[in-house]
């Protein structure tokens, strides 16, 4: 089952589309904490897309079946990998630990796989998490 | 998403900090406001009930970490007081918190802040 969210990349466009994709996929019968899950990554990505990218439109596509949910972000701004981003240093302590970095950290550590290409013209990350 | 936060002296030099709901790019600036005030230059132990935090992203995250930062600098400590398990398994991923600073309840939280007190007393 497919669902396409779309959303113009500003910061005031998130939030309604991250309940529409919770939503959406509480509906087709993703379990709560799953979507939970998922909408976390959608923001994560979401978010870095609309800080760095400079990009005007946002497309989320859902594919959910039985085995799995992939998720598709595309955005039509410049050439932006957020998987090319430096790991952050978790070990510093407290009073050392940057501040950044941390979104991509936790869309890598909740995806089981996640991959990002260019494609005419847009930014296009695929994860997909096991049901 | 909401967030709704509510502040407490629980004693006096400690300020408890209970979040309901969901700590996102959009709430942590309620948050971050919040923290400004709590943190007065008397608090020495910054106390975080989070039994019904459902929900926490990388900029809730920032705001607790930046809050953390700030007690440690002061050579205070900050607390945490049950973590759901969403929100737990958010905490573990970005190690955002010395596992001696959480407790398996508030009670457990209660217990410890009295022995604090306790102990200033004598």
């Amino acid at each position: 089952m497919r669902r396409t969210f779309e959303l113009a990349s500003r910061p005031d466009a998130i939030a309604p589309a991250l309940d529409a994709i919770e939503t959406g996929l509480v509906d087709v019968g993703v379990a709560q904490e799953l979507a939970l899950e998922l909408r976390l990554i959608s923001e994560e990505i979401i978010t870095n897309v609309v800080k760095y990218a400079e990009a005007g439109a946002i497309q989320i596509n859902f594919d959910v079946s039985d085995i799995n949910v992939v998720l598709e972000v595309r955005d039509d701004g410049k050439r932006f990998d957020p998987l090319g981003a430096t790991a952050p240093d978790l070990e510093a302590g407290v009073e050392d630990r940057p501040l950044g970095g941390l979104g991509i950290h936790l869309v890598r550590a909740l995806a089981d796989a996640v991959s990002y290409e260019r494609r005419d013209g847009w930014n296009v990350l695929r994860l997909t998490k096991k049901r | 998403m909401s967030l709704t936060i509510e502040v407490e002296p629980s004693l006096p030099f400690s300020n408890t900090l209970r979040l309901e709901g969901r700590l996102d790019n959009d709430t942590a600036r309620t948050l971050d406001e919040e923290l400004e005030k709590a943190l007065d230059s008397s608090v020495k132990v910054l106390v975080f009930d989070l039994a019904k935090l459902d929900y926490i992203s990388s900029a809730g995250i920032l705001s607790i970490l930046k809050a953390q930062k700030a007690m440690t600098a002061r050579k205070g400590k900050t607390l945490f007081g049950y973590l759901q398990p969403g929100v737990k398994k958010v905490f573990d991923i970005v190690k955002a918190v010395d596992l001696g600073t959480v407790f398996a309840s508030v009670e457990e939280l209660d217990s410890y802040l009295d022995a604090i007190q306790k102990q200033l007393k004598e």
